[in-house]
């Protein structure tokens, strides 16, 4: 199974981590050795089995009700750097 | 005063008859978690507080005549990953070291309307990926059978808090063994329940599908409490299920396995396990059918695809539900950094440790692009056909009885050089999680070493009272110490 | 010979719900920043979604009012990218298993029918919303995010920017008579995004498109269109068509182009993989039934039946279905008994008029007020004029208004004998244009007449005056 540095590189922004250089290759032999373990996956027939069958399971809903929450405090008191009640960031560029 | 010994029911009778107040039991259960916890490890953060008002509260209570239950004023450890008001809810990781929950824990709010003291949060692989605890940012746990050797994990610190003799209940999670696992390395009742049949509410998320809180205790008795206490159906839980437990629940689990139909898989029991492991089990079937229970051997193939497939499905959930963490609304924020896409990168690369990055990255993977039928796909359909072979067996059998690890309890620093031989390890547990099944494990036996060996009673969908009724026979037959405080010679 | 446009528009439509989609936070809009907010659209860890089933129903109400097949099964997906207006870093979405597929909407653009295929129409939820400032901070706010949101695809059917105005336009009202959303675009409950390429005509290829974002307006909409369809256009003809990339671009509306869009990252890999905290979506057939009788008469609809019922022309007919509401009010008027035309001609000067001063939509006005203004008119009991001071009377004061024309003192002078003295005296006093008269000078009768009205104060009844002036005129002096 083809899985470079590369793939692992493209992973990792795909995911919004970094390694340091050396750190790569290594992770890549471990990713390899897992994937490649996961490879016995294929060996199994399951073509026709149907993972959108969804009939035996309920549908769930709730009504239109408004709930305030009560402690809004409590939600921003986790944030780093709030201004004038909005959560502050690095500015964002489209 | 001594909690040596202590049951649930002792501690009620002591309150109801006025030896000690609900204020003692808990100076007790810090008192012992003060002497002890240096050394193992138990628990992240106490709680001292909030535990004495409610301790006081039930004290209260009793004074006014008045009880909410067997579990009112009696202390409880919650693993750091159940989030509750007031106390840090960490998941073992550097990534929420700060992070204080602007609420409760659907299963939390139902333990303090029963009157529960809960004393603290309990150490865990981080974000609940690990089977050993070692994989926490914080400190390791230690197996109070013996301090050399592993609580397992994820829930490694709700097991020996127990274990220990710390408290007479801790509630863990359990994705792929974390509660049955732990359970069975520290010699406690450790019940894993049906997919919905307790709130995954408040409970932070590492396999959605997977996912389930569930009791640890030294007992099956307090195992069967604190289930009751915590069970059923949740407004704020789309996935939790209708169905309330029976009005007779502790009679029917009292009523005597006789009767029950339990099944061995022969392929359970070859090369890879433990023989001391292997005979313990074989001797308490043995035990099972002196009941009364019948006990048969049938086919149930155990295929390592099934660990393949849980750790896809399982890595790709947590991929997305841990990307969340990137330092902007709560969490772990890196110091240093200039634009957004930094802030995100250096805070998740920085705050997240090893494991939970190398399966983020094989979540990621099998979700990609050009991925997903190979892996994703593959795993889920792989699911269904494991759901399948165990409805097969239980058209027959009221159980299945398995071992709960195919390896005894492990020295600390032995394993986490090798991820994957982690991973395989987890053979006789995944398959549960992936099929939605409840499975209860217990004490078996003692090894020569003297360490705690356990297995597993895996049931029917809904069906923990009968899983319940066998274990609470099976337990009085093998009558084995419950604590590793209370092992002979201790 | 210019080519030929091929024209797709993807529309978000924030619905009218009174909770999110996915928690029970309110969903005013203008809120103090993250204050309609909870753990849940916060994306707190631990928490989980429930289901909204207005959410539900309004969909598949909307799939009913565009003609689309309804899927009785559906489920939600997770869409994953990372963006900071996105707190769990995944949006749920429907990928493959949408609640509607297939529909039109029909329309008409400078008289010939048009019909637009729709491709699908599915549920998810809002982001929040960020402000960039000038001290190189941007600012979020959670208040939007789980905003209830249906998603609607259209086929690339759009062959020009008028055509894409005017469907927007006639999706806007359907939305709005079926009550689904108010479909503001200022506030942002109704976002449009584009698509384009350009072929030969005749052909039947689809060439590469690119996407338009950034529109805030259905004129923006049309404008961008057309400059973008220029863009290629000669791009094209130059022969330098493989200039033409699959992206996105952002319409600046003050600069009047569109631009490349920096990309967040490379092409976007969205992961998508079934919610496993949403169980599926199962509707009942007798739900989506009782849904489709509680469709309200859409606009075409509505549009032929007062076509049929009443003698209004084509432009009456279309003011008054531009609202609903409008159109409601029009029929509860005509109810009261009230003459279709003359109903007609009040409420589209006289009622939109006042519309355009009011805050709330809806005419200020009783409609059973306005019917007994009507008749008051056809009775002679008040005048028109007079009847339009009472009209602006009648907001402020919900009377009859036969009590208020009293008050006002505006009732008109009907009475023949008290008339006519006026008119002689008039006639009296007015000695040069009564000589006018005779000599021939028809027009003088409007002078006097203007002067009889001046003498009653507006009140005189005009035909009755004119009747009373000319046959005291011819009196006078016999030829």
């Amino acid at each position: 199974m083809e899985f470079t540095k590369e793939t692992v590189k493209h992973i990792a922004k795909l995911s919004k981590l970094e390694f340091e250089e050396d750190k790569y290759d290594a992770f890549q032999k471990e990713f390899v050795k897992i994937m490649d373990h996961f490879e016995n996956l294929s060996d199994v027939k399951l073509e026709d089995v149907d993972i959108n069958d969804l009939e035996d399971k309920k549908s769930v809903l709730r009504s239109d009700d408004v709930h305030r929450f009560e402690d809004l405090q409590a939600l921003t008191k986790n944030v780093k750097k709030m201004r004038d009640g909005y959560i502050e960031i690095p500015k964002v560029v489209d | 005063m001594e909690l040596k010994g202590l049951r649930i029911k002792d501690m009620q009778l002591g309150l109801a008859e006025g030896k000690f107040t609900s204020v003692d039991l808990l100076n007790a259960v810090y008192k012992r978690i003060d002497a002890l916890d240096g050394e193992i490890g138990a628990f992240l953060s106490l709680t001292r507080e909030s535990a004495l008002e409610a301790a006081q509260s039930a004290d209260d209570r009793r004074k006014k005549g008045v009880s909410l239950g067997p579990l009112d004023g009696i202390p409880v450890a919650i693993k750091d990953n159940i989030c509750m008001v007031g106390a840090t809810a960490t998941c073992g990781s550097k990534m929420l070291e700060d992070f204080y929950p602007p609420y409760d824990a659907t299963v939390v709010k139902k333990l303090k309307k029963a009157g529960a003291v809960i004393v603290g949060k309990t150490n865990m692989d981080e974000f609940a990926m690990g089977s050993s605890t070692e994989n926490s940012y914080y400190k390791k746990t230690k197996n109070p059978w013996d301090t050399s050797k592993v609580p397992g994990g994820s829930s490694g610190g709700a097991a020996a808090s127990v274990a220990a003799g710390m408290v007479p209940i801790s509630f863990g999670s359990d994705t792929g063994g974390s509660i049955r696992q732990p359970a069975a390395f520290c010699g406690t009742v450790g019940l894993k329940p049906t997919y919905g049949r307790v709130s995954r509410y408040g409970l932070i998320a590492y396999g959605s599908s997977l996912d389930q809180i569930g009791p640890l205790c030294p007992t099956v008795e307090e195992t069967a409490l604190a289930f009751e206490a915590v069970a059923g159906m949740d407004r704020y839980d789309a996935t939790s299920v209708h169905s309330a437990l029976q009005d007779d629940f502790m009679d029917y689990v009292k009523s005597g396995a006789k009767g029950l139909k339990v099944a061995i898989p022969t392929e359970y029991f070859g090369d890879g396990l433990d023989p001391e492991i292997k005979a313990s089990i074989l001797a308490a079937a043995d035990q099972l059918k002196a009941l009364g229970v019948t006990v048969e051997y049938v086919s149930l193939p155990l295929e390592e695809a099934a660990l393949s497939a849980y750790y896809v499905v399982a890595s790709a959930e947590a991929s997305s539900n841990l990307a969340r963490f990137d330092g902007i609304r709560y969490g772990y924020r890196t110091d240093e950094f200039d634009t957004i896409d930094e802030l995100m990168i250096k805070s998740r690369s920085e705050g997240f440790g090893e494991e939970v990055k190398r399966r983020i990255m094989i979540g990621t993977y099998a979700l990609s692009s050009g991925y997903y039928d190979a892996y994703y796909k593959k795993a889920m359909q792989y699911r269904k056909t494991m759901e399948a072979a165990f409805d097969k067996i239980f058209e027959k059998y009221d159980a299945v009885l398995s071992p709960a690890s195919p390896v005894l309890p492990f020295g600390i620093g032995e394993k986490s050089d090798d991820p994957l031989a982690m991973y395989l390890a987890d053979i006789y547990t995944v398959n549960i999680n992936m099929a939605g099944l409840p499975a209860l494990a217990m004490p078996c036996g003692v090894s020569k070493d003297g360490l705690p060996i356990g297995m597993q009673f895996i049931g029917r969908k809904l069906e923990e009272p009968t899983l319940l009724r066998l274990a609470y026979d099976l337990e009085e037959k093998l009558d084995l110490p419950k604590t590793a405080q209370e092992k002979e010679g201790a | 010979m210019g080519y030929e446009a091929v024209i797709g528009l993807e529309i978000h439509v924030e619905l009218d719900t009174a909770s999110k989609i996915f928690c029970g936070c309110p969903t005013t809009f203008g809120a103090a920043p993250n204050t309609n907010v909870c753990p849940i659209c916060m994306g707190m860890p631990g928490t989980l979604p429930v289901l909204n089933e207005d959410v539900v129903k309004l969909a598949v109400k909307a799939g009913l009012a565009m003609d689309c097949d309804i899927s009785m099964t559906n489920k939600t997906d997770r869409k994953n990218y990372f963006y900071p207006d996105l707190p769990k870093a995944y949006q749920i979405s429907q990928f493959d298993m949408p609640i509607c597929g297939k529909g039109e909407i029909k329309f008409d653009l400078e008289g010939k029918e048009k019909t637009v295929g729709i491709t699908r129409i599915h549920i998810e939820e809002d982001p929040g919303k960020m402000i960039h400032t000038d001290d190189g901070v941007s600012l979020v706010d959670y208040n939007r995010s789980g905003v209830a949101l249906i998603e609607i695809v259209t086929e690339p059917d759009i062959r020009s920017s008028e055509e894409a105005v005017a469907f927007l336009k006639t999706l806007k009202s359907i939305l709005q008579y079926a009550e689904i959303s108010d479909c503001k675009m200022e506030q942002g409950s109704l976002r449009c995004d584009a698509n384009i390429s350009i072929r030969d005509h005749g052909e039947e290829i689809l060439n590469t498109k690119v996407e338009i974002k950034n529109l805030n307006s259905f004129k923006e909409v049309g404008k961008a269109l057309e400059k973008e369809y220029k863009r290629q256009s000669d791009l094209t003809r130059f022969g330098e068509g493989h200039k033409i990339k699959q992206e996105t671009r952002k319409w600046d509306a003050a600069k009047g182009r569109t631009m490349t869009m920096r990309t967040k990252e490379d092409a976007h890999d969205y992961r998508f993989f079934p919610e496993p905290d949403l169980p599926p979506i199962h509707l009942e057939t007798a739900q989506v039934k009782a849904a489709q009788h509680a469709l309200p008469e859409l606009p075409d609809a509505k549009r032929d039946r007062f076509h049929d019922a009443y003698e209004l022309t084509s432009q009456e007919v279309e003011v008054l279905i531009s609202e609903k509401f409008i159109a409601d009010y029009f029929e509860e008027v005509v109810g009261y008994g009230a003459s279709p035309k003359k109903v007609a001609n009040w409420v589209i000067v006289e009622g939109l008029r006042l519309l355009k001063s009011s805050e709330v939509e809806e005419i200020p006005v009783k409609p059973s007020h306005l019917a007994k203004l009507i008749e008051l008119v056809e009775e002679g009991t008040v005048s028109v004029t007079a009847a339009k001071e009472v009209f602006e009377a009648l907001v402020e004061h919900d009377e009859d208004p036969l009590d208020l024309i009293d008050r006002m003192g505006l009732k008109q002078n009907n009475s023949a004998d008290a008339l006519g003295s006026i008119v002689e005296a008039v006639l009296a006093e007015q000695a040069k244009a009564v000589e006018d008269y005779h000599a021939g000078r028809l027009e003088s009768v409007g002078f006097l007449m203007g002067q009889v009205m001046k003498a009653t104060k507006g009140q005189a009844n005009p035909r009755m005056a004119k009747e009373l002036v000319v046959e005291k005129l011819k009196a006078c002096c016999p030829d």
